[in-house]
């Protein structure tokens, strides 16, 4: 009876993975099919034959590479500054009796609750005011900093203890430099996992990304092919957009399975102190 | 320079010093504040205004009251709108979240084997562009040659489902979409939840003969709580600003059954330039997100330092 139980669950366990793995495992096998396999009814799951075509024409006949320096360009600008700006944020927070810091702070933690999706439209006409549409300042300055990050640091950084940071100022270390030398060190951990966070977030946006920008030269990855989805462009395409798809993922899947222990428990973190 | 000059010197490099003292948490923590008034306080203050006019992006701003607001409420787009965006919050919750919470506890046996693996596996689908996945889905969900339709035919059923096409199923399948990305990730919460509940507990319940249902309900779901109103509120706020997914696999169709508000808030305020109407939208949106978060972050004594 418990041996027949403990089946069942590994059984559905095992059910779950495959309708988890199933749509990446077919987009993967379907960037390598033919076009016309593609729509091949019934569906194949391994390619009858294996095609680098779709690869090929994304890169030289639509000028992927582009969106993909885009893409890598903005996300990395972003998350650079993130965790820069946030760590020291983090540390006037954590380590620092000032005179407005209760009423900033609430200020700091009223800001998470603040969703930026819901402000497209005044954001857009700010946008316009500045002369930024459509140029990259639009999706990297308003996301230099945000509140979660320098919240999520200040957690950390409060549980340095404080006498490490007098011991520098009796040497003569000015604030800036402790930062630089002692706090940003010892941080490396929630670093990790705040660069995380902001990559996949910035790499992965797609609607402020799809208001601001119009010429196709600015596309970030997910823009590219939706709009090779939108346009109409008939079946061939759909081996590019999956082949685009695979080269848009697999990075992301990469960067967590390798950062695994960073992630999920940076994750967590934010749940389980509170 | 005299023993006064030297000194007064010396009291002034401290004072130096001190005033630098005094002044670099505010100078530490300004790029965030001056980020924040630019890109958050300016545009809700700036939706809030624009929300009392008609404006269609150019000329003089017309004042036009609470008409914006008025017009609303008897708007039917608004309404299918709303009540698209509810679906999906209400149904993405009542799938998901039992979903994930079953799929936490089976995980949490200290004898289940490759927890790992599963965990890692089972979150992978939180991680990837949602704009990315929904192109893929929206193959899979095809009605002719669909890997959906044709595994269903497989098991014996119709099989010819218009996933996307037809008014009935199009939410179904955005909700299987939300189910599939979702699951995993809130099992994390979940699991990190359970983790934390000491196994004594249970023990103590087993000797005082309590059965498994018993022990969830009066051991598991009230030490769960925190977590259970995290990922509630959390997936409350995301899913009320649901866009990408309708807006990729059916551009709000078939006739607007799958629209959600902030697709709706795009369309009046980027296509139509209905800008003071979009504004409107948008301050009602931002509201009831707020208030949301709100309730979260005070439940979860947030505001304690």
């Amino acid at each position: 009876m418990e041996k027949a139980k403990e089946f069942l669950i590994y059984l559905l366990l095992i059910i779950g993975l495959i309708i988890t793995m199933i749509p990446f495992l077919w987009m993967i096998s379907s960037s390598f099919k033919d076009v016309g396999e593609i729509f091949n009814y019934p569906p194949s799951l391994i390619p009858h034959i294996l095609k680098l075509s779709n690869y090929i024409y994304l890169f030289s006949e639509w000028g992927f590479l582009k969106p993909i320096l885009n893409s890598l360009f903005i996300a990395s600008t972003v998350t650079l500054s993130t965790i820069f700006l946030s760590a020291l944020g983090g540390f006037g927070f954590a380590k620092y009796n000032f005179k407005l810091r209760k009423p900033l702070f609430y200020i700091l933690i009223g800001s998470m609750m603040i969703p930026l999706q819901a402000l497209i439209i005044p954001l857009f006409i700010l946008m316009k005011t500045f002369n930024w549409l459509d140029s990259y300042y639009a999706v990297i300055i308003p996301f230099l900093v945000n509140g979660f990050g320098v919240f999520l640091m200040r957690q950390y950084i409060v549980t340095i203890p404080s006498s490490i940071l007098e011991a520098a100022r009796i040497d003569g270390c000015s604030e800036f430099r402790i930062f630089l030398q002692i706090i940003l060190p010892l941080i490396r951990p929630a670093l990790g996992a705040l660069t995380i966070f902001s990559f996949m977030a910035m790499w992965n946006s797609f609607l402020w990304p799809l208001i601001v920008f119009q010429s196709s030269s600015k596309y970030t990855i997910p823009i590219f092919l939706s709009n090779l989805v939108s346009g109409y462009r008939g079946n061939e395409v759909y081996g590019v957009i999956l082949a685009g798809s695979v080269v848009a993922v697999i990075p992301i899947i990469a960067l967590f399975l390798a950062m695994q222990k960073q992630f999920l428990s940076g994750l967590t973190l934010g749940a389980t102190k509170m | 320079m005299n023993q006064i000059e030297k000194n007064e010197f010396k009291s002034r490099r401290w004072n130096f010093w001190n005033i630098q003292n005094k002044w670099a948490p505010y100078i530490f923590i300004a790029p965030f504040f001056i980020c924040f008034s630019i890109f958050l306080i300016w545009p809700i203050a700036y939706a809030f205004f624009l929300s009392f006019h008609s404006w269609g992006g150019f000329g003089p701003l017309q004042f036009n009251g609470i008409g914006n607001y008025l017009s609303l409420g008897g708007d039917k787009l608004f309404r299918k709108a709303a009540w698209n965006t509810v679906y999906y919050t209400v149904g993405t919750m009542l799938t998901v979240l039992p979903l994930a919470l079953i799929l936490a506890m089976v995980l949490n046996n200290p004898r289940r084997k490759f927890k790992n693996f599963f965990r890692a596996m089972y979150f992978l689908p939180s991680i990837t562009c949602v704009a990315v996945i929904a192109i893929t889905f929206l193959i899979i969900y095809n009605k002719d040659f669909g890997l959906l339709n044709f595994v269903l035919k497989k098991l014996g059923l119709a099989g010819d489902y218009g996933w996307v096409e037809s008014r009935n199923l199009v939410k179904p399948a955005i909700l299987g979409l939300m189910l599939w990305r979702w699951t995993g990730y809130n099992a994390i919460y979940f699991l990190a939840g359970l983790q934390s509940i000491p196994q004594e507990l249970y023990d103590a319940g087993k000797v005082d003969g309590a059965n498994s249902l018993q022990m969830f309900y009066y051991i598991t779901t009230p030490l769960l709580k925190p977590i259970i109103i995290f990922v509630v509120t959390v997936a409350t706020i995301s899913l009320l600003q649901i866009f990408t997914e309708p807006y990729i696999l059916t551009g709000g169709g078939p006739a607007n059954s799958s629209l959600s508000i902030l697709q709706l808030i795009y369309r009046e305020g980027l296509e139509f330039f209905h800008l003071g109407r979009a504004s409107a939208l948008s301050f009602i949106l931002f509201i009831i997100i707020f208030c949301v978060s709100f309730f979260q972050i005070k439940k979860l004594g947030l505001w304690e330092e």
